[in-house]
Protein backbone atom coordinates (compact mmCIF):
# COMPACT_ATOMS: atom_id res chain seq x y z
CA UNK A 1 0.00 0.00 0.00
CA UNK A 2 1.76 3.45 -0.80
CA UNK A 3 -1.48 5.35 -0.77
CA UNK A 4 -2.23 7.54 2.38
CA UNK A 5 -4.13 5.85 5.06
CA UNK A 6 -7.16 6.70 6.69
CA UNK A 7 -10.62 7.92 5.06
CA UNK A 8 -9.07 10.10 2.66
CA UNK A 9 -11.89 10.90 -0.04
CA UNK A 10 -12.79 13.12 -2.75
CA UNK A 11 -14.92 16.26 -2.79
CA UNK A 12 -17.97 14.48 -4.47
CA UNK A 13 -18.39 11.93 -1.13
CA UNK A 14 -19.24 14.90 1.04
CA UNK A 15 -22.63 15.70 1.56
CA UNK A 16 -25.15 18.06 2.52
CA UNK A 17 -28.78 17.48 4.00
CA UNK A 18 -31.10 20.20 6.28
CA UNK A 19 -33.96 20.32 7.96
CA UNK A 20 -36.15 23.23 9.47
CA UNK A 21 -35.95 22.93 13.53
CA UNK A 22 -39.02 23.30 15.49
CA UNK A 23 -37.13 24.35 18.35
CA UNK A 24 -33.39 25.61 18.21
CA UNK A 25 -30.84 23.32 18.72
CA UNK A 26 -33.05 20.63 18.52
CA UNK A 27 -33.43 18.15 15.24
CA UNK A 28 -37.06 17.26 14.71
CA UNK A 29 -38.40 13.59 15.43
CA UNK A 30 -39.89 13.76 12.22
CA UNK A 31 -37.28 15.80 10.41
CA UNK A 32 -37.95 16.84 6.64
CA UNK A 33 -34.57 16.81 5.10
CA UNK A 34 -33.80 18.24 1.83
CA UNK A 35 -30.46 17.40 0.25
CA UNK A 36 -28.25 20.90 -0.93
CA UNK A 37 -25.40 20.14 -3.14
CA UNK A 38 -22.31 21.95 -2.34
CA UNK A 39 -20.36 24.51 -5.35
CA UNK A 40 -16.87 24.28 -5.19
CA UNK A 41 -15.01 23.88 -1.97
CA UNK A 42 -18.13 25.91 -0.70
CA UNK A 43 -18.57 23.98 2.27
CA UNK A 44 -17.04 25.38 5.51
CA UNK A 45 -19.26 24.35 8.50
CA UNK A 46 -18.03 22.66 12.24
CA UNK A 47 -17.15 23.52 15.49
CA UNK A 48 -15.51 26.65 17.30
CA UNK A 49 -14.61 27.16 20.62
CA UNK A 50 -13.72 30.47 21.83
CA UNK A 51 -10.50 30.73 24.17
CA UNK A 52 -10.18 32.96 26.94
CA UNK A 53 -6.38 34.28 27.32
CA UNK A 54 -5.55 36.56 29.82
CA UNK A 55 -3.65 39.59 29.24
CA UNK A 56 -0.60 38.72 31.82
CA UNK A 57 2.87 37.00 32.40
CA UNK A 58 1.49 34.73 34.27
CA UNK A 59 3.69 31.52 34.20
CA UNK A 60 6.56 33.63 32.22
CA UNK A 61 7.20 33.05 29.17
CA UNK A 62 4.93 30.19 27.79
CA UNK A 63 1.36 30.48 28.36
CA UNK A 64 0.14 29.00 31.31
CA UNK A 65 -3.69 29.84 31.07
CA UNK A 66 -5.95 28.92 28.31
CA UNK A 67 -9.75 28.96 29.51
CA UNK A 68 -11.72 27.21 25.89
CA UNK A 69 -15.22 28.33 26.73
CA UNK A 70 -18.33 28.61 24.63
CA UNK A 71 -18.59 26.30 21.58
CA UNK A 72 -20.04 26.89 18.74
CA UNK A 73 -21.21 25.85 15.37
CA UNK A 74 -19.96 28.24 12.35
CA UNK A 75 -18.97 27.88 8.77
CA UNK A 76 -20.25 28.68 4.68
CA UNK A 77 -22.03 27.38 1.98
CA UNK A 78 -21.81 27.41 -1.37
CA UNK A 79 -24.56 26.56 -3.76
CA UNK A 80 -26.72 27.20 -6.61
CA UNK A 81 -30.40 28.45 -6.54
CA UNK A 82 -31.65 25.38 -8.12
CA UNK A 83 -35.50 25.72 -8.26
CA UNK A 84 -36.54 23.37 -6.00
CA UNK A 85 -33.95 24.64 -3.04
CA UNK A 86 -34.08 28.62 -3.85
CA UNK A 87 -36.99 29.16 -1.44
CA UNK A 88 -35.36 27.29 1.20
CA UNK A 89 -32.37 28.86 0.62
CA UNK A 90 -33.76 32.80 0.71
CA UNK A 91 -36.14 31.77 3.44
CA UNK A 92 -33.33 30.95 5.38
CA UNK A 93 -32.06 34.55 5.52
CA UNK A 94 -35.09 36.42 4.90
CA UNK A 95 -37.52 35.03 6.38
CA UNK A 96 -38.59 36.59 9.88
CA UNK A 97 -41.25 35.19 12.36
CA UNK A 98 -41.62 37.63 14.85
CA UNK A 99 -38.29 39.15 14.38
CA UNK A 100 -36.62 35.43 14.65
CA UNK A 101 -34.93 33.45 11.93
CA UNK A 102 -35.43 30.12 11.37
CA UNK A 103 -33.22 27.62 12.39
CA UNK A 104 -31.90 24.55 10.80
CA UNK A 105 -30.45 20.94 11.80
CA UNK A 106 -27.73 20.68 9.31
CA UNK A 107 -26.12 16.67 8.72
CA UNK A 108 -22.57 17.16 6.73
CA UNK A 109 -21.49 13.16 5.59
CA UNK A 110 -18.10 12.56 5.12
CA UNK A 111 -16.39 9.50 4.63
CA UNK A 112 -13.82 10.20 7.70
CA UNK A 113 -15.83 12.92 9.97
CA UNK A 114 -19.74 13.00 9.77
CA UNK A 115 -21.20 15.47 12.05
CA UNK A 116 -24.58 17.50 13.07
CA UNK A 117 -24.88 21.10 13.45
CA UNK A 118 -27.52 22.07 15.57
CA UNK A 119 -29.63 25.56 15.68
CA UNK A 120 -28.00 27.10 12.40
CA UNK A 121 -28.88 30.24 11.75
CA UNK A 122 -28.39 32.33 8.55
CA UNK A 123 -25.82 34.98 9.74
CA UNK A 124 -25.35 36.72 6.15
CA UNK A 125 -26.83 35.75 2.46
CA UNK A 126 -25.10 36.88 -1.00
CA UNK A 127 -26.83 36.49 -4.20
CA UNK A 128 -24.26 36.85 -6.85
CA UNK A 129 -24.96 37.00 -10.21
CA UNK A 130 -22.38 36.75 -13.54
CA UNK A 131 -22.78 37.98 -16.91
CA UNK A 132 -19.58 36.55 -17.62
CA UNK A 133 -20.53 33.02 -16.51
CA UNK A 134 -24.15 33.31 -16.69
CA UNK A 135 -24.30 31.84 -13.53
CA UNK A 136 -25.98 32.76 -10.02
CA UNK A 137 -24.10 31.47 -6.77
CA UNK A 138 -26.26 31.83 -3.27
CA UNK A 139 -23.30 31.78 -0.13
CA UNK A 140 -24.31 31.73 3.17
CA UNK A 141 -22.57 32.09 6.46
CA UNK A 142 -24.33 29.96 9.04
CA UNK A 143 -23.51 30.41 12.96
CA UNK A 144 -25.16 27.89 15.22
CA UNK A 145 -25.68 25.87 18.82
CA UNK A 146 -23.74 22.99 18.77
CA UNK A 147 -21.68 20.18 16.36
CA UNK A 148 -21.92 16.59 17.45
CA UNK A 149 -20.31 13.63 15.75
CA UNK A 150 -23.42 12.15 13.20
CA UNK A 151 -21.68 8.12 12.78
CA UNK A 152 -25.02 7.17 11.44
CA UNK A 153 -24.94 9.11 8.49
CA UNK A 154 -24.17 7.09 4.96
CA UNK A 155 -23.95 8.09 1.37
CA UNK A 156 -27.18 6.70 0.57
CA UNK A 157 -29.23 8.93 3.20
CA UNK A 158 -28.10 11.68 0.35
CA UNK A 159 -30.44 12.19 -2.55
CA UNK A 160 -30.48 14.21 -5.04
CA UNK A 161 -33.07 13.10 -7.73
CA UNK A 162 -36.03 15.76 -6.44
CA UNK A 163 -33.36 18.46 -7.93
CA UNK A 164 -33.93 19.71 -11.79
CA UNK A 165 -30.17 19.52 -13.01
CA UNK A 166 -30.49 23.18 -14.35
CA UNK A 167 -30.53 26.00 -11.48
CA UNK A 168 -31.67 29.29 -12.09
CA UNK A 169 -29.48 31.23 -14.68
CA UNK A 170 -28.54 34.83 -14.53
CA UNK A 171 -28.06 34.11 -18.56
CA UNK A 172 -31.80 34.17 -18.72
CA UNK A 173 -32.55 37.00 -15.88
CA UNK A 174 -33.62 40.39 -17.02
CA UNK A 175 -32.60 43.47 -14.44
CA UNK A 176 -34.75 46.77 -14.55
CA UNK A 177 -33.90 49.44 -12.49
CA UNK A 178 -36.82 52.09 -11.77
CA UNK A 179 -38.61 49.77 -13.84
CA UNK A 180 -36.43 50.38 -16.82
CA UNK A 181 -34.70 46.92 -18.37
CA UNK A 182 -31.31 47.56 -17.62
CA UNK A 183 -29.16 46.10 -20.31
CA UNK A 184 -24.87 45.34 -19.89
CA UNK A 185 -24.95 44.24 -16.28
CA UNK A 186 -22.36 42.47 -15.73
CA UNK A 187 -22.06 41.94 -11.96
CA UNK A 188 -24.86 41.56 -9.11
CA UNK A 189 -25.09 40.89 -5.47
CA UNK A 190 -27.03 41.00 -3.11
CA UNK A 191 -26.44 40.72 -0.04
CA UNK A 192 -28.10 40.50 3.40
CA UNK A 193 -26.90 40.69 7.01
CA UNK A 194 -28.71 39.46 9.40
CA UNK A 195 -27.12 40.97 12.43
CA UNK A 196 -27.09 37.72 14.32
CA UNK A 197 -26.07 37.86 18.36
CA UNK A 198 -24.96 35.45 20.40
CA UNK A 199 -26.15 34.83 24.00
CA UNK A 200 -23.61 34.22 26.88
CA UNK A 201 -22.52 30.61 27.61
CA UNK A 202 -24.68 28.22 28.89
CA UNK A 203 -23.63 25.22 29.97
CA UNK A 204 -20.86 25.70 27.52
CA UNK A 205 -22.85 26.59 24.73
CA UNK A 206 -24.42 29.35 23.77
CA UNK A 207 -27.90 30.70 25.38
CA UNK A 208 -29.44 32.17 22.19
CA UNK A 209 -28.87 33.44 18.73
CA UNK A 210 -30.97 36.98 18.15
CA UNK A 211 -31.68 38.08 15.22
CA UNK A 212 -30.97 42.01 14.58
CA UNK A 213 -32.00 44.75 12.33
CA UNK A 214 -30.83 43.68 8.91
CA UNK A 215 -28.75 45.60 6.55
CA UNK A 216 -28.98 45.22 2.48
CA UNK A 217 -26.36 45.86 0.37
CA UNK A 218 -26.23 45.93 -3.57
CA UNK A 219 -23.39 46.14 -5.74
CA UNK A 220 -24.32 46.35 -9.79
CA UNK A 221 -21.74 46.01 -12.20
CA UNK A 222 -22.58 47.79 -15.77
CA UNK A 223 -21.89 49.68 -18.54
CA UNK A 224 -21.72 53.53 -17.84
CA UNK A 225 -24.58 54.25 -20.32
CA UNK A 226 -26.90 56.80 -18.55
CA UNK A 227 -27.08 59.17 -15.60
CA UNK A 228 -29.67 57.58 -13.59
CA UNK A 229 -27.36 56.78 -10.70
CA UNK A 230 -25.90 59.74 -11.09
CA UNK A 231 -29.25 61.80 -10.51
CA UNK A 232 -30.53 59.35 -7.97
CA UNK A 233 -26.88 59.70 -5.95
CA UNK A 234 -26.91 63.79 -6.08
CA UNK A 235 -30.77 63.93 -5.73
CA UNK A 236 -30.65 61.57 -2.44
CA UNK A 237 -33.75 59.60 -4.12
CA UNK A 238 -34.37 55.72 -4.23
CA UNK A 239 -34.48 53.45 -6.79
CA UNK A 240 -36.13 50.41 -7.21
CA UNK A 241 -34.59 47.02 -8.57
CA UNK A 242 -36.03 43.95 -9.60
CA UNK A 243 -34.59 40.70 -11.47
CA UNK A 244 -36.44 38.13 -12.88
CA UNK A 245 -34.81 34.36 -13.61
CA UNK A 246 -36.36 32.53 -16.02
CA UNK A 247 -35.83 28.79 -16.53
CA UNK A 248 -36.44 26.81 -19.29
CA UNK A 249 -39.07 24.24 -17.78
CA UNK A 250 -41.08 27.43 -17.33
CA UNK A 251 -39.71 28.26 -13.33
CA UNK A 252 -39.81 31.89 -12.64
CA UNK A 253 -37.71 33.59 -9.40
CA UNK A 254 -38.19 37.22 -9.34
CA UNK A 255 -36.37 39.59 -6.32
CA UNK A 256 -37.17 43.16 -5.77
CA UNK A 257 -36.01 46.02 -3.98
CA UNK A 258 -38.21 48.70 -4.07
CA UNK A 259 -36.38 51.59 -2.57
CA UNK A 260 -32.57 51.44 -2.85
CA UNK A 261 -30.17 54.19 -1.66
CA UNK A 262 -27.49 54.77 -4.07
CA UNK A 263 -24.40 55.42 -2.18
CA UNK A 264 -21.58 56.19 -4.83
CA UNK A 265 -20.67 55.74 -8.19
CA UNK A 266 -17.60 54.53 -9.53
CA UNK A 267 -16.76 54.76 -13.36
CA UNK A 268 -13.96 52.81 -14.72
CA UNK A 269 -12.30 54.08 -18.01
CA UNK A 270 -9.81 51.70 -19.44
CA UNK A 271 -8.47 53.38 -22.52
CA UNK A 272 -9.28 49.94 -24.31
CA UNK A 273 -12.48 49.06 -22.68
CA UNK A 274 -15.91 50.27 -22.91
CA UNK A 275 -16.73 52.64 -19.52
CA UNK A 276 -18.25 50.65 -17.09
CA UNK A 277 -19.98 51.84 -13.33
CA UNK A 278 -19.74 50.19 -10.44
CA UNK A 279 -22.93 51.16 -7.72
CA UNK A 280 -22.83 50.53 -4.52
CA UNK A 281 -26.52 50.57 -3.17
CA UNK A 282 -28.33 50.46 0.42
CA UNK A 283 -31.77 49.17 0.94
CA UNK A 284 -34.28 51.22 2.45
CA UNK A 285 -38.16 50.33 3.13
CA UNK A 286 -40.88 51.25 0.84
CA UNK A 287 -44.93 52.39 2.08
CA UNK A 288 -45.49 49.07 2.29
CA UNK A 289 -42.98 48.69 4.98
CA UNK A 290 -41.07 45.52 2.47
CA UNK A 291 -36.94 46.29 1.89
CA UNK A 292 -36.63 42.90 -0.36
CA UNK A 293 -38.92 40.77 -1.16
CA UNK A 294 -38.89 37.57 -3.71
CA UNK A 295 -41.20 35.53 -5.60
CA UNK A 296 -40.99 31.65 -6.83
CA UNK A 297 -43.07 29.85 -9.47
CA UNK A 298 -42.56 26.26 -9.86
CA UNK A 299 -43.84 24.94 -12.97
CA UNK A 300 -45.49 21.15 -11.90
CA UNK B 1 -30.99 4.03 -25.41
CA UNK B 2 -29.23 7.37 -26.71
CA UNK B 3 -26.57 9.47 -24.75
CA UNK B 4 -27.49 12.64 -23.52
CA UNK B 5 -24.36 13.96 -26.26
CA UNK B 6 -26.40 11.93 -29.08
CA UNK B 7 -29.41 13.69 -27.95
CA UNK B 8 -27.97 17.13 -27.85
CA UNK B 9 -26.39 16.52 -31.17
CA UNK B 10 -29.25 15.51 -32.73
CA UNK B 11 -31.73 17.96 -31.33
CA UNK B 12 -29.34 20.58 -32.55
CA UNK B 13 -29.96 18.97 -36.27
CA UNK B 14 -33.34 19.10 -35.75
CA UNK B 15 -33.74 22.66 -34.99
CA UNK B 16 -31.64 23.43 -37.98
CA UNK B 17 -33.43 21.57 -40.37
CA UNK B 18 -36.61 23.13 -38.74
CA UNK B 19 -35.64 26.52 -39.70
CA UNK B 20 -37.64 27.22 -43.12
CA UNK B 21 -35.00 30.37 -43.92
CA UNK B 22 -31.85 27.32 -43.47
CA UNK B 23 -33.93 24.60 -45.53
CA UNK B 24 -34.31 26.63 -48.45
CA UNK B 25 -31.33 27.52 -48.59
CA UNK B 26 -29.12 24.23 -48.20
CA UNK B 27 -28.74 21.62 -50.78
CA UNK B 28 -27.21 18.77 -48.76
CA UNK B 29 -27.50 17.83 -45.06
CA UNK B 30 -24.67 16.01 -43.46
CA UNK B 31 -25.96 14.87 -40.23
CA UNK B 32 -23.68 12.05 -38.97
CA UNK B 33 -26.56 9.68 -38.40
CA UNK B 34 -27.46 6.21 -39.25
CA UNK B 35 -28.24 4.26 -42.15
CA UNK B 36 -26.35 3.91 -45.38
CA UNK B 37 -23.10 5.20 -45.43
CA UNK B 38 -23.06 8.76 -47.97
CA UNK B 39 -19.78 9.61 -48.61
CA UNK B 40 -18.85 13.06 -46.99
CA UNK B 41 -17.78 15.24 -50.18
CA UNK B 42 -17.17 18.16 -50.56
CA UNK B 43 -18.49 19.45 -54.56
CA UNK B 44 -19.84 22.57 -56.39
CA UNK B 45 -22.84 20.25 -56.82
CA UNK B 46 -23.46 19.22 -53.61
CA UNK B 47 -23.32 22.91 -52.46
CA UNK B 48 -24.92 24.29 -50.39
CA UNK B 49 -23.95 22.27 -47.68
CA UNK B 50 -24.77 22.03 -43.51
CA UNK B 51 -23.01 19.78 -41.79
CA UNK B 52 -23.17 18.61 -37.95
CA UNK B 53 -20.80 16.81 -36.59
CA UNK B 54 -19.09 15.52 -32.86
CA UNK B 55 -16.12 18.04 -32.18
CA UNK B 56 -15.33 17.22 -28.68
CA UNK B 57 -15.83 16.85 -24.75
CA UNK B 58 -14.72 18.46 -21.44
CA UNK B 59 -15.80 17.51 -18.41
CA UNK B 60 -15.15 19.43 -15.09
CA UNK B 61 -16.54 18.64 -11.61
CA UNK B 62 -18.13 21.87 -10.51
CA UNK B 63 -20.21 20.94 -7.30
CA UNK B 64 -19.80 17.71 -5.41
CA UNK B 65 -22.34 16.49 -7.39
CA UNK B 66 -22.60 18.32 -10.09
CA UNK B 67 -20.16 17.82 -13.70
CA UNK B 68 -20.72 20.08 -16.03
CA UNK B 69 -19.94 18.79 -19.78
CA UNK B 70 -19.46 20.99 -22.64
CA UNK B 71 -20.30 19.39 -25.85
CA UNK B 72 -18.56 20.95 -28.71
CA UNK B 73 -20.20 20.56 -32.29
CA UNK B 74 -19.10 21.57 -35.51
CA UNK B 75 -21.43 22.87 -37.94
CA UNK B 76 -20.10 23.06 -41.14
CA UNK B 77 -21.27 25.16 -43.88
CA UNK B 78 -20.04 25.03 -47.47
CA UNK B 79 -20.98 27.29 -50.90
CA UNK B 80 -19.93 27.19 -54.28
CA UNK B 81 -18.52 29.90 -56.00
CA UNK B 82 -16.07 32.73 -55.20
CA UNK B 83 -18.18 34.79 -53.35
CA UNK B 84 -18.16 34.73 -49.61
CA UNK B 85 -21.22 36.26 -48.71
CA UNK B 86 -23.94 33.15 -49.48
CA UNK B 87 -21.37 31.06 -46.80
CA UNK B 88 -21.99 34.32 -44.26
CA UNK B 89 -25.25 34.57 -44.69
CA UNK B 90 -25.85 30.61 -44.30
CA UNK B 91 -23.22 31.08 -40.86
CA UNK B 92 -25.54 33.99 -39.53
CA UNK B 93 -28.70 32.38 -40.33
CA UNK B 94 -27.00 29.42 -38.18
CA UNK B 95 -25.82 31.26 -35.36
CA UNK B 96 -29.42 32.99 -35.08
CA UNK B 97 -30.82 29.44 -35.36
CA UNK B 98 -28.04 28.21 -32.24
CA UNK B 99 -29.03 31.79 -30.20
CA UNK B 100 -32.75 30.76 -30.14
CA UNK B 101 -31.93 26.85 -29.40
CA UNK B 102 -30.41 28.52 -26.52
CA UNK B 103 -34.35 29.97 -25.61
CA UNK B 104 -35.62 26.94 -25.57
CA UNK B 105 -32.86 24.44 -24.03
CA UNK B 106 -33.26 22.72 -27.11
CA UNK B 107 -36.26 21.07 -25.20
CA UNK B 108 -33.39 19.23 -23.47
CA UNK B 109 -33.38 21.20 -19.63
CA UNK B 110 -34.93 18.44 -18.06
CA UNK B 111 -31.68 15.96 -18.76
CA UNK B 112 -29.31 18.80 -18.13
CA UNK B 113 -28.94 20.94 -20.85
CA UNK B 114 -28.42 24.71 -19.80
CA UNK B 115 -26.60 26.66 -22.00
CA UNK B 116 -26.45 26.11 -26.41
CA UNK B 117 -23.80 28.95 -27.42
CA UNK B 118 -21.70 29.88 -30.60
CA UNK B 119 -18.10 29.52 -29.40
CA UNK B 120 -16.15 30.48 -32.69
CA UNK B 121 -16.67 30.73 -36.62
CA UNK B 122 -13.74 29.83 -38.87
CA UNK B 123 -13.65 30.30 -42.41
CA UNK B 124 -11.63 28.54 -45.57
CA UNK B 125 -11.71 28.38 -49.14
CA UNK B 126 -11.10 25.14 -50.56
CA UNK B 127 -8.79 23.78 -52.56
CA UNK B 128 -7.18 26.86 -51.56
CA UNK B 129 -7.76 30.69 -51.81
CA UNK B 130 -5.66 31.02 -55.55
CA UNK B 131 -7.72 28.08 -57.16
CA UNK B 132 -9.91 28.82 -60.26
CA UNK B 133 -12.81 27.57 -58.71
CA UNK B 134 -13.04 27.74 -54.75
CA UNK B 135 -15.94 26.32 -52.41
CA UNK B 136 -16.29 28.66 -49.13
CA UNK B 137 -16.57 26.37 -45.76
CA UNK B 138 -16.88 27.59 -42.32
CA UNK B 139 -16.87 25.86 -39.45
CA UNK B 140 -19.22 26.92 -36.81
CA UNK B 141 -18.42 25.55 -33.53
CA UNK B 142 -21.31 25.29 -31.04
CA UNK B 143 -21.28 24.47 -27.37
CA UNK B 144 -23.90 22.65 -25.74
CA UNK B 145 -23.26 23.16 -21.99
CA UNK B 146 -24.54 20.43 -19.45
CA UNK B 147 -25.23 20.39 -15.85
CA UNK B 148 -25.26 16.94 -14.83
CA UNK B 149 -26.42 15.81 -11.04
Amino acid sequence: MSGPTGDWHTPARRHLRFCPEDEWGQCPDEPDWQTVPIVGDGLRLGATRRCFRPDTQYGGGRRSVHLLSVLEAAGSLVTRPWPQLAALLLDMALCRTSGELASYCMDLYTPSASRRALGAVAERLELTASGRTGDMLLSLSLRGRSVEANDTLAEADFDYSAIDPVPFRFARAVVQLQGQVVTGVEQLSIRVENGLAAGPSCTGLIAYLAAGQRSISVELRKLADDAALHEALREGGTLSLSMTASHPLGHVLSLALPALHPTSVDEEAEPDELARAGVNLEAGIDEAGDDITYELTLEE
Amino acid sequence: MSSFLTDGRAALIAALRSDATIARRVRTFFDSGPGVRRRRTLSPAACPVLGVSPAGAAVSATANVEREVVQTLQVEVATDGQDAAPCEELVALVMARVEACDESGLGLTASGLADVRTRSVTWSALPDPGAARVIWTAGVEVELLWRMI
